[in-house]
């Protein structure tokens, strides 16, 4: 039984009980909801391990699954929904991004196993980067296969960090994830506000990409380079902030002094004449950008192909 | 002497003692602008709820106001000895002095 | 329950947060600017910068171990840019529910805001890079003592009760009364939702400005603006201002030439913020 193993259900009086029981016996600790207006931001305050949300008390949170599932730390999280036979009916898997359902009346043993199932399969998503819970290599590169055969507009970028080394060694290994898990939520963050076709995927270390919209793609790396400059600094302690930079040593060996991490990203746009042929064409005109974006350390720089132009 | 004063008591004639902007920062009116009806009406329809005017007050009035704050500031610091304390009095009652007496021959 | 009880550190868990009221102008103009396209996360902070509850609530949640990263983020701005826009609405909505603010409570809100801008003015004015941090100080520094109007009620009107009497600081009345004032409990709330140090010792330490040991200066400034602000706004009646911390001005360099600066921006200052001044008198 994990500590703190909650669940979260946004249920009426009805079926309480027999909920509590079922949860209980699995080894949950359930906390129960009766007004969704407070359950987002319980949500987040107190993140469970498993949701459920009850179709019949509430009919209006298709917005609130949405925004759960938007969320890559949500992605793990089983999502339950309890429903009528009659409201089953009416519901389109497509709109609705959950992991699994269970009608009224329910039936005790078979609630047991659902939800069992339901919390292996979310842990089956083994793709996804453990420390930021983003899409890994094989869902990167299928993403960019599926749009280079669509033929689609697509600008392809990739972040990754200077000195992030250094930093690691100055202040070990748990502030630098702390440092990844800030770069992955300002790519996020900063992506999800764009319309249209938008990915953003894990590398691993301190290598990130993203997808957006070709016309988006200058706006956005510019967006994440000030986010970051603005905010890394309170990752450092006083004393190497006030100075701007840290001692730390480098790959000889030989102490050196670091200024503070800045972000290197390149652009790649599959757009008007200039189409990409295949993913690993892709990662090679990136690769050659990164070189003149990793040129001087001591900025943040975003590098972009000139090549394509809209048509 | 600045006052503050809600937009329904701003009356023809008055006269701007600072900038007005809007929330995202942009300048709607310079200080030192008289205002009139038309401007009046403007800035009530670009939401702006309160403004400051220059009041022209009496020295007599003056005084009374500067008065008034010395009292209260004695009365306030009557039992705070403490260097620094003495030392914020004496700013402020400078500060006051200086707001309300300024235009006001001693 | 004795009162030390109920005020303890168990007692005053994580709940504490979700029944405190909100300023539903806030709430209204945050939730219209962020239906423009393109606004700025700074612009947000602005006007979340105003209420207490909201800007507790975001910076509890950013801070949660939860976003992988507790301890860190002491800036209202770094906190929507890092929560993201659609959280931020979530709080927005989940905020409106809960109670009015009644004119005692309105009062410690005017107050918060205006040592907030203070606290800014004073970090700008020394070349501060956290203004942004010092400023979130300022608006909070109250927040224990909203959370003990709003939930221990009877504590709270005994403490009225001995301020009214001895015309004394809600400080001294708090300690009359429970043992202790509301900068323990803003200790105690700081820590449980991982505050950044530099925040907590703010929160925690301006009136015992010595105890602050890793961010002195964070301490100091809160310490000044809360005064500074009690002296600009005295009223007949009500002469109680609470004391310089004998090391603040050394701490902050502060000499009279420079205090009086502050005291004159302040003032021009103060004049463009929503409270309306003049007319409250």
């Amino acid at each position: 039984m994990k500590e703190n193993n909650k669940a979260f259900l946004l249920i009426s009086e009805k079926d309480k009980n027999f909920l509590k029981n079922c949860l209980k016996e699995l080894g949950y600790q359930p906390q129960f909801c009766e007004k969704e207006i407070y359950f987002l931001e319980k949500l987040y305050a107190s993140p469970p391990n498993l949701i459920i949300l009850d179709l019949d008390c509430n009919s209006s949170f298709f917005e609130t699954i949405k925004i759960i599932k938007s969320s890559p730390i949500f992605l793990e999280v089983p999502l339950i929904v309890l429903c009528s036979l009659e409201k089953l009916e009416n519901i389109n898997w497509e709109d609705i991004n959950l992991d699994d359902f269970l009608v009224r009346p329910f039936k005790k043993i078979e609630f047991i196993k659902r939800l069992d199932l339901a919390k292996i399969r979310a842990s089956r998503i083994l793709d996804a980067n453990p420390l930021t819970k983003l899409p890994g290599n094989t869902t990167i590169i299928s993403k960019i296969q599926q749009l280079i055969a669509r033929n689609q507009d697509f600008a392809l970028g990739y972040v990754d960090l200077n000195h992030f080394k250094a930093y690691n060694d100055r202040y070990g290994f748990v502030r630098g994830d702390e440092v990844i898990k800030l770069l992955a939520r300002i790519i996020t963050n900063v992506i999800s506000n764009i319309p249209g076709e938008t990915f953003v995927g894990h590398i691993g270390g301190d290598d990130f990409v993203f997808i957006v919209p070709p016309e988006e793609a200058e706006k956005v790396a510019k967006q994440i380079i000030e986010y970051f400059d603005q905010i890394i600094p309170s990752f450092y302690d006083q004393e190497d902030r006030k100075k701007g930079i840290i001692i730390s040593k480098d790959r000889k060996g030989n102490l050196q002094k670091f200024p503070l991490m800045t972000l290197a990203i390149a652009i790649v746009r599959n757009w008007g004449n200039y189409r990409l042929k295949h993913y690993g064409q892709a990662i090679k005109v990136i690769t050659e950008l990164k070189k003149w974006a990793k040129k001087d350390r001591s900025k943040s720089t975003y590098v972009m192909e000139r090549r394509s132009s809209p048509e | 002497m600045k006052v503050c004063i809600p937009i329904e008591k701003a009356q023809p004639g008055m006269r701007l003692a600072e900038d007005i902007s809007n929330v995202t920062g942009m300048i709607l009116c310079r200080q030192g602008t008289i205002l009139t009806e038309t401007l009046i009406e403007r800035l009530k329809n670009a939401n702006v709820e309160k403004l400051i005017i220059e009041e022209f007050i009496s020295e007599e009035e003056a005084r009374k106001q500067f008065e008034e704050k010395k009292i209260l500031i004695n009365k306030a610091f009557a039992n705070k000895s403490s260097p620094s304390m003495q030392m914020l009095k004496e700013v402020f009652l400078k500060f006051w002095e200086e707001k309300y007496l300024i235009n006001v021959s001693k | 329950m004795s009162a030390n009880e109920k005020i303890s550190k168990e007692a005053l868990k994580e709940k504490v947060l979700e029944k405190l009221p909100t300023l539903p102008k806030v709430v209204q103009e945050a939730w219209k600017l962020m239906e423009r396209p393109n606004v700025s996360p700074e612009l947000i902070s602005e006007v979340i910068g105003k209420d207490i509850t909201l800007t507790a609530k975001i910076l509890r949640l950013i801070n949660s171990p939860f976003y992988g990263f507790p301890n860190r983020i002491g800036s209202l701005k770094h906190a929507i840019i890092l929560l993201g826009f659609n959280t931020i609405r979530g709080l927005l909505i989940s905020s409106v529910l809960f109670g009015e603010i009644t004119p005692p409570l309105m009062r410690i809100w005017e107050h918060a805001c205006e040592c907030a801008t203070t606290a800014g003015i004073i970090a700008r004015q020394l070349n501060y890079k956290e203004a942004d941090e010092i400023t979130v100080a300022g608006l909070l520094h109250d927040m224990s003592k909203v959370v003990l109007k709003v939930y221990l009620p009877e504590i709270d009107a005994k403490i009225e009760i001995v301020k009214q009497k001895s015309l004394c600081l809600d400080y001294e009345a708090e300690k009359e009364v429970m043992g202790f004032a509301h900068d323990v409990i803003n200790l105690w709330l700081a820590e449980q939702w991982h505050f950044p140090p530099s925040l907590t010792e703010a929160l925690a330490y301006h009136h015992t400005v010595e105890k602050a040991k890793k961010y002195p200066q964070f301490a100091a400034i809160i310490n000044l603006a809360d005064v500074l602000i009690h002296v600009y706004r005295l009223t007949p009646g009500m002469e109680v201002i609470p004391e310089i911390h004998p090391k603040t001005y050394e701490i902050l360099n502060i000499f009279p030439d420079f205090l009086f600066e502050i005291i004159r921006t302040m003032d021009r200052t103060l004049y463009n913020l929503e409270w309306g001044i003049d007319e409250r008198k």
